[in-house]
């Protein structure tokens, strides 16, 4: 049948609308408990997704034939700056700046420090489960991003953004074997999430009244809750050492629609706009060699070299910002190796298994937040722990 | 153990190196986002002078733009201070107790000499600012209120500190210096009077914008801070110029 050629540009319009729905639109940040593997292997995970994170990075491996129940996860990352804020002097010291006994002269080095301090953390948990059977998988988080930034010479103002997720998401996924033979198979699957994101945003406060910004027991600002309802559709070849996979991340558009809420957790009226996380294109190739430089599988096993291209559908400034390069490999069965590539920065991370159910790992990774490779990196040391059956 | 030592310091220095950094480059462009984005990268980095270059750039492609001179008034303090706090790279601007026979500035001639073209760049912004802005526009925070004031103070006191008007103030030559205790010192033949004109018409200003802080009720104006005690110099300044006869 031929189709008209004012209905087939209607409908590749539609097309176009259904997959760039929002790139001139606010941006939000993605649906993802994280993972300090993937953070490790410089943010590769479309062709090596780990069983815990299946349901969340690529539904498509929900299909392969382990079983996995995580229990828990705790992690958390924080740049240099994020490090003294949470665990550091810091946050005593802008506690004590703000109290009416010390506002007289500052004292000179934590002035100094708070002429650019920028401090960013990332967490996950306490919240979370997941359960990966045979072609399915559900899952659910918590967890919290957020930037305490200051600046400034004279009166130094700070700019608070935190958000916190609460996520589930359950998804399938079906196997359909291509070779016996050679045991190439073709996965599919698709998720579906809901998100909870809730939101607190202080911008420009002087210096001298931060206290309360970090004083979570003092908490009364103003705060916006948003949900999403969104999906992930992926497929992956895979093959006993090669996998390819393609992944649609939010594919018909995730839109969150917000409420406002005063500190007293009272409903205003106030008036917000959709903001949306947008959908984005990943694809992924790796190898998994039967074994590493030629040695024996007991002492390097589980090795994995990956490459992720994602953002396809972003407005990119360069495509150096969305290659990731990883690898891992285990050392004895119980020490796992990780290094990367992530735009560019190199990461590296160390991963340890204890009674053959708690993970315990530490990265080092650096995003970019700017607009070109190598313009504004934030680097983050992440610890995580966590328990699976 | 050496080895896994070196390893790790290297990683920690190279974790922030990116190796795609040569395949792009802000030099050629347009893009008023990115040359502001690389304006505020540059800023986070303590790059405050490549800071100001790019917000110039983004000026030149969007004149008067107010979150770029925002921002470029905030690099040029930086530049002022190396970075650092004015509390701690001006401390005797904010003490009510100095001495008359001590200078105000202990700094070097050519360091003074950078930093006055630098304050006068920044009082032409924030003058420039503050006729851009509505008086409840959101860009005008109480830290480019204390911007404004600090750096027009300085001009003030620089201002009559390069009483020869050569650009390098607190010379040999001067024979006018402000000490620190807010009053002025002659050694020699009075300034011409533009100098003290504009020195006093300076320091008003900076006692405006402080002014204009403490209308706001914020707790930097109270009675003991540095910034309440700066007002309280700059009037003692004011009241010193008053007294110089040319």
């Amino acid at each position: 049948m031929r189709v008209p050629r004012q209905m087939r540009t209607t409908m590749v319009l539609a097309f176009l609308a259904c997959a760039f729905p929002m790139t001139l639109t606010a941006r939000e940040r993605p649906f993802s408990p994280g993972s300090s593997r993937a953070q490790a292997m410089g943010m590769t995970w479309i062709a090596c997704t780990a069983s815990e994170d299946a349901a969340f990075l690529n539904p498509a491996w929900l299909a392969t034939e382990d079983e996995r129940f995580t229990i828990i996860r705790l992690r958390t990352a924080a740049n240099t700056d994020g490090t003294d804020l949470l665990f550091g002097q810091t946050g005593d010291d802008l506690m004590t700046f703000g109290s009416s006994s010390t506002r007289g002269l500052p004292p000179a080095g934590f002035m100094d420090t708070m002429t650019g301090f920028d401090a960013v953390y990332d967490t996950s948990g306490p919240l979370f489960l997941s359960y990966k059977g045979e072609g399915f998988g559900i899952g659910l988080y918590s967890s919290s991003r957020g930037s305490f930034a200051v600046h400034g010479t004279t009166l130094p103002t700070v700019n608070l953004e935190h958000d916190f997720d609460i996520g589930t998401i359950a998804g399938l996924a079906i196997p359909i074997t291509l070779n016996e033979d050679t045991g190439l198979q073709l996965l599919i699957g698709g998720t579906i999430k809901y998100l909870i994101r809730i939101r607190h945003i202080s911008s420009d406060v002087p210096l001298t009244e931060a206290s309360r910004l970090v004083d979570p027991f003092a908490f009364s600002g103003d705060f916006r809750i948003g949900q999403a309802i969104g999906s992930d559709l992926g497929i992956t070849w895979r093959s006993p050492y090669f996998s390819v996979g393609i992944v649609w991340y939010d594919w018909f558009g995730t839109t969150l629609s917000w409420t406002e809420y005063s500190g007293e957790f009272k409903t205003k009226g106030t008036s917000l706009v959709d903001t949306h996380i947008t959908p984005m294109i990943g694809a992924g190739v790796a190898w998994t060699p039967p074994d590493f430089l030629g040695l024996p599988s007991w002492v390097f096993s589980n090795t994995q070299i990956a490459i992720d291209v994602r953002g396809f559908l972003e407005e990119e400034d360069s495509f150096f910002k969305m290659l990731h390069v990883g690898f891992e490999s285990t050392f004895l069965h119980f020490a796992t190796i990780r290094l990367g590539l992530n735009a560019g920065y190199p990461t590296c991370g160390l991963a340890f298994l204890l009674f053959g159910s708690l993970h315990m790992e530490y990265t080092i990774a650096t995003e970019e937040r700017g607009r070109l490779p190598g313009q504004d990196p934030v680097t983050l040391h992440t610890l995580s722990f966590t328990f699976m059956l | 153990m050496l080895r896994s030592s070196v390893f790790l310091v290297l990683l920690f220095v190279l974790a922030s190196c990116n190796a795609f950094s040569w395949a792009a480059s802000v030099d050629d462009s347009e893009d008023y986002g990115l040359l502001m984005a690389e304006a505020r990268a540059q800023m986070a980095a303590g790059c405050p002078d490549k800071a100001v270059e790019y917000f110039t750039r983004a000026l030149s492609l969007r004149t008067n733009d107010i979150l770029a001179l925002d921002g470029r008034v905030e690099a040029r303090l930086l530049l002022l201070t190396s970075g650092r706090s004015v509390y701690t790279a001006f401390p005797s601007l904010f003490i009510t107790n100095g001495s008359s026979d001590t200078s105000l500035f202990p700094h070097t001639p050519t360091r003074l000499a950078d930093i006055f073209p630098t304050a006068l760049s920044a009082v032409r912004d924030v003058d420039l600012l503050d006729t851009l802005l509505s008086p409840t526009n959101a860009i005008r925070t109480a830290r480019l209120t204390a911007d404004a004031a600090v750096a027009t103070g300085l001009a003030a006191l620089l201002t009559l500190a390069d009483s020869n008007s050569n650009g390098i103030p607190c010379e040999s030559a001067d024979t006018f210096l402000p000490t620190a205790a807010f009053t002025v010192s002659q050694s020699g033949p009075a300034p011409n009077p533009g100098i003290v004109a504009t020195a006093q018409r300076y320091a008003l200003t900076a006692r405006v914008w402080l002014d204009r802080l403490e209308s706001a009720t914020l707790p930097a104006m109270r009675p003991g801070t540095p910034l309440s005690a700066f007002r309280f110099n700059l009037v003692r300044f004011v009241g010193h110029l008053s007294g110089v006869t040319p």
